[in-house]
């Protein structure tokens, strides 16, 4: 399989399974989210709260494997 | 680059926005992130009639993808009441091509002056004092436009609030996730937008729109607050289809994601130069997670303030401070009134879906609001009016 998933930082993004469709974006407590439509990034004001991953309509976010939070694998 | 207005984000409030403020006499520019506008569809695709001419969009069989007569709600054991389209307020009788219709709004503004760029991320403000521009990232590179106004019509993933210093941040309890398949092969009821309520779909419900006899946008909305788990959504959306006997067989032709606000009204809408409309301004209906309607309504408020600011030459918030006037006149109340019957709606247990909605099919009402369906069980189900007094 392809490896898809990308570390932005503090969290995990799987690029194939994204959608781009913003929902991160507008719940992300710090604002810290930046989608350019076919591209999320995350800045240094992520405080890892996870809501991101929680939000996410097909499960494309995640804490980086390895983090106790983590759901990969 | 100057302009009196910058629209950052061309869906219907960015769109409609445009139009009045270029009709208007300022100069606009609608700058869309998107290589393509209206594509990739985020939305349910339920549309009334009633208020689109109201802001002045003409019915047109291009964007129509289906009609139909009403809502039916349907209760957790399958009971249902049918609301007919006149009665049901804003979100059903016209199943649309979102696509087609945002870029047939575009149309529109372009037709009353309005410029506009696409592939254009804005990625920043201009500010020295208030807001006086944006910074933007384009196929020909960096630019840099400076405004009289910089209107946020960037959707519910909104940032120019945020940046321009208008707290537009929303609590998870205020927060709608959805999933919807497009699906062919089906056999969905020819004649209503289907609204299922319960368990099913905590915090939220699951919707069956027709976009043909054979065909229908089939979605689940649930409340932030209720997901714990990565990818649940997906879980919640393809349980229902399991149990939904006329979806056996269906195949998926398209997925859609997306997210919405469900939350009260926020306290500011403008600053200095700044201005935002739409679901970057908050303004979806708690209750059924639509936002075309108030997006348009309030767009043509503000477009309107814009002509007569850029005439004046004067945007400060004190000049934009009408269109916040404006819209919350006309929305406001209903708003928070649906913000709090949704506050209500996600604590309630599926016994309690089936005595409400069996009470409502039995009722003939002439106009259906939140109002109305709470005096109905202040009426007829005096054991549950405790829970809903704070409301009527």
């Amino acid at each position: 399989m392809v490896q898809t998933l990308r570390d932005v930082g503090k969290m995990t993004v799987d690029d194939m399974m994204c959608m781009h469709c913003g929902a991160c974006v507008g719940t992300c407590p710090e604002n810290a989210i930046f989608l350019n439509e076919v591209f999320i990034t995350i800045n240094e004001d992520c405080n890892q709260c996870g809501l991101c991953m929680r939000v996410c309509p097909v499960g494309a976010m995640d804490y980086p494997a390895g983090h106790k939070l983590s759901q990969l694998g | 680059m100057h302009y009196d207005v910058v629209i950052v984000g061309a869906g219907p409030a960015g769109s409609i926005t445009a139009k009045y403020a270029a009709q208007g006499g300022a100069s606009v520019i609608i700058l869309e992130k998107r290589q393509e506008i209206g594509s990739p569809v985020r939305c349910g695709e339920g549309i009334a009639r009633e208020w689109i001419d109201e802001v002045g969009i003409k019915l047109d069989q291009k964007w129509i993808a289906y009609e139909v007569e009403g809502a039916k709600v349907v209760s957790p054991n399958g009971n249902s009441f049918c609301i007919n389209e006149r009665i049901a307020g804003d979100e059903v009788g016209t199943v649309i091509e979102r696509d087609l219709f945002d870029r047939a709004l575009v149309e529109d503004a372009v037709r009353a002056g309005a410029d506009v760029m696409v592939k254009t991320a804005v990625t920043g403000l201009i500010k020295d004092g208030g807001v006086k521009g944006v910074v933007a990232d384009s196929p020909r590179g960096r630019l840099e436009i400076s405004a009289g106004a910089v209107v946020g019509a960037d959707g519910f993933e909104s940032q120019v609030g945020c940046w321009g210093g208008i707290d537009t941040r929303l609590k998870p309890r205020d927060v709608t996730t959805c999933l919807q398949y497009r699906m062919t092969n089906i056999r969905p009821d020819p004649d209503y937008c289907e609204f299922i309520l319960g368990s099913g779909a905590p915090g939220g419900y699951v919707w069956v729109f027709p976009k043909s006899e054979e065909s229908a946008n089939v979605g689940l909305g649930m409340q932030l607050r209720k997901l714990k788990k990565k990818g649940e959504l997906r879980y919640w959306l393809d349980k229902y289809i399991e149990k939904d006997e006329r979806l056996k067989g269906g195949k998926v032709i398209e997925i859609v994601s997306g997210a919405v606000s469900t939350c009260a009204p926020i306290d500011k809408t403008v600053s200095d130069g700044l201005l935002l409309v739409g679901d970057a301004a908050r303004l979806v209906d708690p209750i059924t997670g639509g936002g075309i309607a108030n997006a348009c309504k309030a767009g043509r408020v503000a477009g309107e303030v814009l002509a007569e600011a850029a005439q004046a030459k004067d945007f400060s918030a004190e000049t934009l401070d009408k269109y916040e006037k404006g819209w919350r006149k006309q929305l406001e109340e209903a708003l928070f009134r649906n913000w709090m019957a949704k506050e209500k709606l996600v604590t309630l247990s599926d016994e309690t879906f089936d005595k409400i909605i069996e009470v409502l099919a039995r009722e003939n009402l002439d106009h259906l609001s939140v109002l109305n369906i709470l005096k109905v069980i202040q009426k007829q189900l005096p054991e549950l009016v405790e829970e809903f007094m704070d409301l009527i």
